[in-house]
């Protein structure tokens, strides 16, 4: 059976749950950067309503899939917004949001990061996780499409180099959803 | 005989309950197909001009600045060939679209559940799981209870090194390669240009 891109909506619901919980407010700001039609926190907003008050700052690039959205490229948005107003800034990627992430850490973000990080088909990394990794320029022009293997593990490694400390979620195959913050 | 007129490319519409999302990335792939191989595959519209498959590569032949649409008219009945007249499919040049088209259509495709959804609710004798696409259920009780992990990380402590070498010494250097594979921790990969 094919599956929806959404199937890992349990998990994905989980994680953002244990995160409000811990923030432990009554009102919290979140601002999601691939917010698509708000599934999540449409769900999440109604589930905690009368104990905790979501407000939603929502950034979606297709004109017209939400119409409550702002409309653009997320990277401009986080040029231009503090995101230490928000308690989470949300960026369930379809891929693997390296430059959102160091964006979000210029910033020196101090609340939480919710990822959803997925290598494509052909499972190539983001020059900005290679090089995080070691890797220099030279030996990408070379042999880029190597990179594959062990995603899991310079991703890791990029999260470190960014201030995180630990992650927690859930981790399959190629695809990554998991919480953290930068700790330095 | 089918009839044909030519169009201007944007007078046809979007479908605003399209079940496929789509993907940045696959996206990309579309607009570089369109870019550097033109156009392809024919889209499917209904009879009011509104697009039934082929939303996702309208947006990618606009933004690759096709401005025209051949328009053949049927009833189901036939089916309609697009013939590129320029392309060879033994060249690179048709081999590259015979790839291009099934990546696309596999990087591209991200279900839009929640239109899913709604269509199904809407039309009686419409359910996605005749054709293999099962819904997930957006209940937000999880059925049975799922345990995030947490990762503790450390600083990584690896490192690379590119090796370059004629391919008179393949055997001396994949001996020692060998070799070293056997160490704990060790990760080697191999390519050739």
């Amino acid at each position: 059976m094919a599956k929806t891109d959404n199937s890992k909506l349990e998990e994905k619901l989980i994680i953002r749950r244990e995160v409000i919980d811990k923030i432990g407010k009554q009102e919290i700001n979140v601002v999601e950067l691939y917010a698509g039609r708000s599934v999540m926190w449409g769900i999440l907003s109604d589930e905690y309503k009368g104990r905790v008050k979501i407000n939603l700052l929502s950034i979606e690039k297709e004109r017209g899939k939400n119409p409550r959205a702002l409309c653009g490229d997320n990277m401009k948005f986080i040029r231009g917004i503090d995101l230490n107003r928000f308690d989470i800034v949300d960026v369930d990627a379809y891929g693997i949001p390296s430059q959102q992430l160091l964006a979000i850490k210029r910033q020196d973000y101090k609340g939480w990061i919710i990822v959803t990080a997925i290598q494509s088909m052909f499972g190539k990394l983001p020059t900005d996780v290679l090089m995080a990794n070691g890797m220099t320029q030279a030996m990408l022009q070379k042999v880029s499409a190597i990179f594959t293997k062990g995603g899991l593990q310079y991703i890791k490694n990029f999260m470190y180099t960014l201030g995180s400390r630990r992650i927690r979620g859930f981790f399959e195959d190629r695809k990554y959803y998991f919480y953290t913050r930068f700790e330095v | 005989m089918a009839e044909e007129k030519v169009l201007n490319i944007e007078e046809l519409q979007q479908d605003d309950k399209n079940f496929n999302a789509g993907t940045e990335e696959g996206q990309r792939m579309m607009e570089k197909s369109f870019s550097e191989l033109g156009a392809g595959r024919s889209i499917l519209i209904d009879k009011n001009g509104k697009i039934i498959a082929g939303n996702k590569s309208q947006q990618a032949a606009i933004a690759a600045g096709i401005k025209k649409v051949r328009v053949i008219e049927t009833t189901g009945d036939e089916l309609v060939a697009v013939k590129r007249t320029d392309v060879d499919l033994d060249s690179v040049e048709g081999r590259k679209l015979a790839l291009a088209d099934n990546a696309t259509q596999v990087v591209n495709l991200a279900w839009d559940e929640v239109q899913l959804e709604s269509v199904r609710d809407e039309l009686e004798g419409f359910n996605p799981s005749d054709f293999g696409v099962d819904l997930p259920d957006l209940d937000p009780e999880p059925k049975e209870k799922k345990e995030p992990q947490t990762k503790e990380l450390r600083p990584f402590a690896t490192n690379h090194i590119l090796l370059s070498y004629p391919i008179d010494l393949h055997d001396r250097v994949m001996q020692a390669v060998e070799q070293l594979r056997e160490l704990e921790g060790m990760e080697i990969e191999t390519s050739a240009n």
